[in-house]
């Protein structure tokens, strides 16, 4: 903004003859200043899909088709120099034949993470319970680390671990990692992958 | 693996996206597919792009989608 001002008294200055003249030949120009953004900060996510899923059992392939419902929120609270809390909870709603059978997911984590620079490391814990057939309660506790690369690219990875409740010896692993490319400050085209292994079970899954 | 394309307008405390996701176990045994689309409200005086907000708000967790399937 002062560039602009600066220019528009550049341009004034030669018409004015004498500096009598001066105060009618300035421009008047309105500054927007963008006032600094809160010191906490953090937003709503609401969203609507679809899901399906195809499944193979000993009486065959199994199908299903949902519809999706999220509601996240997530805000974060600055404190004690680099350092900051991170608290991101949510519901997931998925809707099936019958309302007995819908499947629900719910709970939070809140992460501790300090900015050093183009980087940002953290470790996060918390809990989610799931109602579907068999209501599970699972508890996850992981670290993560984000990195800018240049001024359009972010790069990040997560690894947690989760014991969940009410499914036996189901705790597992789940390791993540994720690229967000925004080619303009407003906008985003982001990309993730994952795997899991469960610990005690032999199964193991990679997610493509 | 997952995809989105999302877009804040300028100046306002909105963002719209679109978001698909892809999972499955090594045999293809167990397949999800997920498509989505919803929008973001922001809460930081309309003062960051995206790009600066998510960088202030930096991390996500979202449970794998086999976990819906735990205890079934």
């Amino acid at each position: 903004m002062y560039k602009l001002v600066a220019a528009s008294i550049l341009v004034v200055l030669p018409l004015s003859a004498n500096a009598a003249d001066l105060s009618d030949s300035f421009v008047f120009v309105e500054e927007s200043i963008t006032p600094p953004a809160p010191y906490v900060v953090g937003h709503l996510e609401l969203s609507a899909g679809w899901w399906h899923r195809e499944q193979e059992e000993f009486a065959g392939t199994v199908t299903e088709d949902r519809l999706l419902l999220e509601g996240y929120g997530r805000v974060n609270l600055p404190f004690a120099g680099n350092w900051n809390l991170e608290l991101d909870t949510g519901v997931t709603y998925g809707f099936r034949d019958s309302p007995q059978d819908d499947q629900v997911h719910a709970g939070g984590v809140a992460h501790l993470w300090a900015g050093l620079g183009d980087v940002r490391l953290g470790a996060f814990g918390g809990g989610y319970y799931l109602w579907n057939a068999s209501d599970v309660s699972l508890w996850v506790a992981g670290g993560e680390a984000e990195v800018d690369i240049g001024n359009n690219l972010t790069v990040g990875f997560q690894g947690s671990y989760s014991d969940p409740d009410g499914c036996g010896s189901c705790e597992f692993v789940y390791l993540t990692g994720w690229m967000d490319f925004y080619p303009m400050p407003n906008t985003k085209l982001g990309l993730q992958g994952g795997w899991y292994d469960f610990i005690n079970f032999d199964i193991s899954a990679l997610e493509f | 693996m997952s995809g989105i394309a999302e877009h804040r307008f300028s100046g306002t405390p909105v963002s719209l996206f679109v978001k698909a996701s892809y999972d499955a176990n090594f045999d293809q045994s167990y397949e999800v597919v997920t498509v989505a689309g919803g929008l973001r409200v922001f809460f930081d005086g309309n003062a960051l792009s995206l790009q600066e907000h998510d960088r202030q708000v930096p991390f996500e967790y979202w449970l794998p989608a086999f976990a819906n399937n735990l205890g079934l």
